[in-house]
């Protein structure tokens, strides 16, 4: 009997197995614990939003890369990509590091406005964020074939235009959004993890 | 195309051979782990596929160091990938109008 067998669904299986391990979900949840928590102290007055930003930024890198060294890379295996796929991945890289280098740039001229600037340049503020975390997210879903980045840049969007809309109760509800969707993917990210390592417990290569 | 099922290509009709053909197809090389993980298959399975079908020429078989660590790495090579092509071909003439 000839097995039917899903061409698209197999080639898709194969390029997210490089990545869908949970790593990914775990770094983007403690990148934005650190966001929220740097949001929430420029809330609360304090205005060392920059420095807690880059104290959490550089601790998720070094669990991220931590956890592809010592516990995912060593049970993959080894997968080379054919050119043409090489060629486009990286395309899609560069996009994401001009969109990157492009919000460090916008994120500097922001934070050197006086605050309270004024209602036009929150709303500026907000639609750059948000066209950044969608388009980022979906550049990376799209690359990666993993279908939930999508999801996640809608996730992390959201709480943007809260920001300007929602009157402060305690701390801006928005800042609150942020800690919702960083643990949603923290969960998430140790959830995949666990049933990687569970499914693929080390084997010595032959 | 009227196509004897006859000339299907034995090789590549059996399923963990498939399975090993259809991963091999998308990318240009994997280690043996890779594509044990990929295929759900055990290793006597692997091995066993995989000598048949170096046997056909349809993959190749190679040893390399990979960050100062040995890798077994399998890669179609063309005559596997040209016959997977036509494999893939014949079988959905072979299907067409099947309801």
């Amino acid at each position: 009997m000839v097995e039917k067998t899903n061409l698209a669904k197999i080639e898709k299986k194969i390029y997210s197995a490089l990545f869908n391990d949970g790593t990914l979900d775990i770094l983007g949840g403690l990148y934005l614990l650190g966001l929220g928590l740097s949001i929430l102290l420029e809330d609360l007055g304090f205005g060392i939003s920059e420095e807690i930003m880059l104290y959490t930024i550089i601790p998720a890198f070094v669990v991220y890369f931590a956890l592809i060294f010592f516990v995912t890379n060593p049970r993959k295996g080894v997968m080379k990509l054919p050119e043409k796929v090489k060629r486009s991945k990286t395309k899609l890289l560069t996009i994401q590091v001009i969109w990157l280098v492009a919000a460090l740039i916008a994120g500097l001229y922001f934070s050197l406005q006086p605050a309270n600037s004024g209602l036009l340049n929150d709303i500026s503020v907000s639609l750059f964020w948000i066209a950044g975390s969608i388009i980022l997210c979906s550049i990376a879903a799209y690359s990666l074939k993993i279908d939930r980045f999508y999801v996640y840049g809608l996730l992390i969007a959201i709480p943007f235009p809260f920001r300007i809309f929602t009157k402060k109760i305690f701390f801006d509800i928005s800042t609150s959004m942020f800690f919702i969707v960083a643990i949603i993917m923290l969960f998430w990210g140790i959830i995949l993890l666990i049933r990687f390592i569970k499914n693929t417990p080390k084997t010595d290569t032959l | 195309m009227n196509i004897p099922i006859e000339e299907i290509d034995k090789i590549i009709h059996e399923p963990a051979r498939m399975k090993i053909m259809v991963t091999l197809y998308f990318v240009e090389s994997m280690d043996a782990i890779f594509l044990l993980r990929q295929t759900n298959l055990t290793w006597g399975n692997l091995a066993t596929h995989t000598k048949k079908l170096e046997a056909a020429g349809y993959i190749e078989v190679k040893k390399e160091f990979i960050k100062r660590k040995p890798h077994t790495m399998f890669l179609l090579t063309e005559r596997g990938r040209d016959a997977f092509e036509a494999y893939t071909k014949k079988m959905k003439h072979l299907f067409e109008g099947f309801t």
